[in-house]
């Protein structure tokens, strides 16, 4: 089959590897039909994300159609058409039985790798590195998946590719982000990053009833779409005073909410940042967290900071006074994907939502290197780029 | 508190249980979903533990060949032992008691004269033996990419 595959900093290239085959009696191989490229999958490309190997198969956003299951597969049959969530649960430990599936105990077969550097190890991810894992990802003409009973969503014929695959990952990942604002009605949000799960976050403070969402960007594509649905803006690049700024734009109290949607490589021309950039390059640093500086800083006293951007290491320079001077609560961490899956597709059903209009590009898969070059380095307005398959 | 089920040095010295050596002895403990009763039944199976031990990524020569001697009701919840009395004889212990709100603890206890690892630290790979049965134990089956394709095995033609 055609997959695409890490093969080094800012290097993707389509290969012809083996199909996939049934490992364990839990599995299933999906023939995949729409697998799309994520924000996040540009800080491997990037190099940023440590325990990536050449040859690696990248995608974490993935659905199909069910090609053949492991004899211990119960819920799932051939001809089944799923989304395949980013996190593999295995369904059975404490951490699933509470719905917190990407904290699974069981299906990171590296577990010792994140035990040494972040003392516990959370679940395997696709296609994102040995350390979640080293499983497969679903740039790829086909995928397994390890615990198909726990890990698919079932999809109905009425409801299109594009409406239901960023069900994988990036929809649940924005309405979590909101969801941790515990929002109350006629709140204000402010979300730093437009991209996708950005843009996907306001969506969702809107549908938990904030009454004001403010969107932080520098790409106007990006903004212009915020807009479209009812955001303010800011554009950091003509005013980088953004604390004042949504200091005045909030009567001076500031957002109740604060989200980082944009995680460990932040743009923008701040003297913190410009140290952030030369110390990750020489590597002597990991993270680039000045959208979480800033968010932190912006954010009201005794308010919420919610993080689903990611972060891999070390954070220099992390304003933790004013984080414990204001009282704020910080949540974040990887999505627990399974849990919103059915109530996502639900609000997709009623009409509340399509997460389709992110989708800025549709290509085929020999197209994917130059797709991954083109959206690392903004150009032609990528948003969200959707592959094709079969 | 209740700290009853957590396994103190005392326990750990209950008669008939080889008292803790430090010079000799290496621990790991793991929480379970799987009840005591289900526990017993999973390590009484030897194919279990040539499971677990399969492909595991260090090895230790003392664990190979680990044969059940026996399990026992204890005063503080059940104890199962794992022996190699073989080439490097030894005991695997394994302590269970009831964890707080559900399931099971194993405290999991390496004693042998002399232990042979052939990478990492003993507790290391006592940590990888605990976590692979406890995937074992509460999924059946241990998690793997072996055998999965990527682009290191590149063939010249695609099938589809």
């Amino acid at each position: 089959m055609k997959a695409l595959c890490w093969e080094g900093k800012h290097h993707i290239a389509v290969k012809h590897v083996h199909d996939p085959h049934i490992l364990n009696p839990h599995d299933a191989i999906i023939k995949v039909t729409s697998s799309a490229i994520c924000g996040s999958d540009l800080h491997l490309y990037n190099g940023v994300i440590p325990t990536m190997e050449k040859g690696d198969i990248m995608g974490h956003e993935t659905m199909g159609i069910v090609v053949e299951t492991g004899p211990l597969v119960r819920d799932v049959k051939v001809g089944d058409r799923i989304v395949i969530p980013f996190d593999i649960g295995c369904g059975h430990c404490q951490h699933c039985e509470d719905q917190e599936f990407s904290a699974c105990d069981n299906t990171n077969p590296n577990f010792m790798i994140p035990e040494k550097l972040y003392g516990y190890s959370g679940s395997g991810l696709f296609g994102y590195s040995h350390m979640y894992g080293g499983y497969a990802g679903g740039q790829a003409e086909y995928i397994r998946v390890p615990f198909v009973d726990t890990n698919h969503l079932l999809v109905p014929e009425s409801l299109t590719d594009d409406q239901v695959l960023f069900l994988s990952d990036i929809f649940p990942t924005g309405y979590m982000a909101a969801e941790n604002c515990h929002i109350k009605r006629g709140d204000t949000v402010a979300v730093w990053g437009a991209g996708p799960v950005g843009l996907l976050a306001m969506k969702s403070a809107f549908l938990l009833g904030a009454g004001r969402v403010i969107a932080i960007d520098h790409i106007k594509t990006r903004l212009d779409k915020a807009r479209s649905f009812g955001c303010e803006t800011i554009n950091f690049e003509e005013d980088d005073a953004i604390t004042d700024q949504l200091r005045f734009l909030t009567g001076g109290r500031g957002p109740d909410s604060c989200i980082d949607a944009v995680g460990l490589e932040a743009h923008g021309h701040t003297v913190l940042n410009a140290i952030d950039t030369v110390k990750q390059k020489v590597k002597i640093g990991t993270d680039r967290p000045d959208a979480l500086r800033q968010a932190i800083q912006a954010c009201k006293k005794a308010g919420t900071v919610s993080i689903p951007g990611v972060y891999g290491g070390f954070l220099d320079k992390f304003p933790f006074g004013a984080a414990f001077g204001k009282g704020l609560t910080l949540k974040m961490g990887q999505t627990h994907t399974q849990r919103y899956m059915k109530p996502l597709l639900e609000r997709i059903e009623k009409g509340e939502i399509d997460p389709s209009f992110v989708i800025s590009h549709r290509i085929r898969i020999d197209d994917g290197p130059e797709a991954y070059k083109q959206f690392n380095e903004n150009k032609d307005d990528f948003t969200k780029v959707v592959l094709k398959f079969h | 508190m209740d700290t009853s089920y957590i396994p103190s040095s005392q326990s750990r010295q209950t008669p008939g249980v080889p008292q803790l050596d430090r010079e000799h002895g290496y621990f790991a403990s793991a929480t379970v979903t799987n009840s005591l009763e289900d526990i017993v039944a999973f390590c009484k199976d030897q194919e279990n533990v040539e499971k677990v031990l399969k492909d595991i990524p260090a090895k230790v020569e003392n664990f190979l060949g680990l044969k059940l001697e026996t399990d026992a009701s204890e005063k503080d919840g059940h104890r199962i032992i794992w022996k190699n009395s073989g080439k490097n004889p030894g005991k695997l212990i394994f302590l269970l008691s009831p964890a707080m709100n559900k399931g099971t603890v194993i405290t999991a206890e390496a004693v042998f004269d002399k232990i042979h690892f052939r990478e990492d630290g003993p507790s290391t790979l006592m940590n990888i033996f605990l976590k692979r049965m406890k995937q074992l134990m509460e999924t059946g089956e241990i998690a793997t990419t072996k055998g999965q394709p990527s682009g290191r095995e590149e063939i010249s033609q695609h099938k589809h």
